[in-house]
């Protein structure tokens, strides 16, 4: 009811002169409506429609009372206010068509579940699709761009687009992996996974297939899972154990005497974009760069109320770099070489006990080459399966 | 309160409110008394309320004899 009478408009008045009662009196033959009338002050109150007060006004002269408008209030006066303010009016009208346009994009993208995969590779993924800060929805079939995005997210269980205005959600669940179980129940042997010569053999089930000493080669059966009983019978046993074998491994490791490196000049620039609703606009003057740079791009969206807006600023950072040709002198090849040896060491032949160990260098081809011949005692003891057909 | 069917309003201040319905006359008393909207047809009063009479046309005749008296 108020808004009905906002929108209409309302004069508020008061009595200067006259019996009250009989403008009341008066009123009641009419049609014309007033309300909230009181006395205050010793003052007659009331409030009529703004588009009635003169009817009104001649009603109460024609009964000997005189009104006096106190305040006017509503719509149509705050219109009659602004109207010879044109400026203001077309730039209502510029807002409301620009919220009217505005709201056919999407402006706010925000990803929710992801857990091994980056929120930035999501995002950039839908860029790939098409989705990003400043599509427009109008011709943007998102049940589609859902079933793209979902196909080239590696590792999704599932995936939603949610729209909700000028913003989207991308909601997914990723796929569990499935564990490991180790099933210590299926049948199979210990095979060598290299050659060597056996030197000690702890066997928790199954056959022992070879001896100390023995030479054996890859993929020789060192422990057997078939066994047979006295009366026999063969039964399937998933073989297990440990067989230390003292092994032969040769390794070469190589660094190439002259290499292309990356060396900064110290020359940076930096460009600023001013980045209006997902269109980038320069804020300075592009002179063409000589030399080849390394770019990085940053982001600085405005935020308002915690909120990130499609305005913000972009900087593109540059950084010249120049490949030159590194030569290596040989100690320095030969020291990078002994690095890489040692990580191999460590990762590698972790689990293996180096007797001993033999280098042999030369230089070969524009590189420096470093052979080395290990002997080592390491577990060989492989499981293989042992495949039944029933 | 809400009055329907009024015929006039006898007499209206911010304590009394004199309304003519059918027959009789109502009298409420109170503080703070505003029509809240009137039409036609009926009368909404507003305020705080401490007392209603009615008075039919010949108790009022009696009275008004009695005035002149």
């Amino acid at each position: 009811m108020k808004i009905i009478r906002y929108y209409k408009g309302s004069v508020r008045f008061y009595l200067r002169s006259g019996c009250f009662e009989d403008l009341l009196n008066a009123v009641k033959k009419t049609n014309l409506r007033i309300w909230d009338i009181q006395k205050k002050n010793g003052v007659f109150y009331g409030t009529t429609e703004v588009k009635r007060y003169k009817e009104l006004a001649r009603l109460a002269r024609s009964v000997g009372v005189l009104l006096q408008v106190k305040k006017r209030n509503g719509f149509p006066f705050l219109v009659h206010r602004y109207q010879k303010r044109i400026g203001l009016l077309i730039g209502a009208a510029f807002f409301l068509c620009f919220l009217l346009v505005m709201q056919n994009f999407i402006w706010e993208i925000e990803v929710s579940g992801n857990q091994t995969l980056t929120t930035e590779q999501i995002l950039i993924t839908a860029k790939e699709i098409g989705l990003h800060r400043g599509t427009g929805l109008f011709g943007t079939d998102l049940k589609t761009m859902q079933k793209t995005l979902e196909y080239r997210l590696p590792g999704v269980a599932w995936l939603t687009l949610n729209r909700t205005g000028s913003k989207v959600v991308i909601e997914l669940h990723e796929s569990e992996q499935k564990p490991d179980i180790a099933d210590e129940e299926y049948p199979c042997n210990l095979v060598a996974k290299k050659d060597g010569v056996i030197k000690y053999m702890e066997v928790y089930e199954g056959e022992k297939m070879v001896k100390i000493n023995d030479v054996v080669c890859k993929g020789d059966i060192l422990v057997s899972g078939v066994t047979e009983d006295k009366f026999q019978q063969t039964r399937l046993l998933h073989a297990d154990g440990e067989i230390i074998a003292e092994t032969y491994t040769k390794e070469t490791f190589s660094q190439p005497l002259e290499i292309e490196e990356k060396i900064y000049t110290g020359k940076n620039e930096s460009r600023k974009y001013l980045d209006l609703f997902g269109f980038q606009i320069p804020l300075f003057f592009a002179f063409p760069l000589d030399g080849d740079f390394e770019k990085t791009q940053i982001s600085e969206p405005l935020i308002l109320f915690g909120k990130e807006l499609p305005i913000g600023l972009e900087t593109l950072e540059l950084k010249e770099f120049q490949v030159l040709k590194k030569t290596y002198t040989l100690a320095e090849a030969e020291a990078l070489l002994n690095q890489k040896i040692a990580e191999y060491e460590e990762c590698t032949l972790k689990n293996a006990k180096i007797i001993s160990k033999e280098t042999e260098k030369e230089e070969s081809n524009g590189a420096f080459v470093i052979k080395v011949s290990y002997i080592c005692e390491e577990n060989i003891a492989q499981k293989e399966e042992i495949m039944i057909n029933e | 309160m809400v009055i329907e069917g009024y015929r006039g309003i006898l007499e209206y201040d911010d304590n009394l409110l004199r309304i003519r319905v059918k027959g009789m006359s109502l009298s409420v008393w109170g503080s703070n008394l505003q029509l809240k909207c009137m039409n036609d047809e009926n009368v909404i009063i507003t305020g705080r309320l401490a007392q209603i009479e009615f008075l039919t046309e010949s108790s009022r005749q009696q009275e008004s004899k009695e005035a002149h008296k």
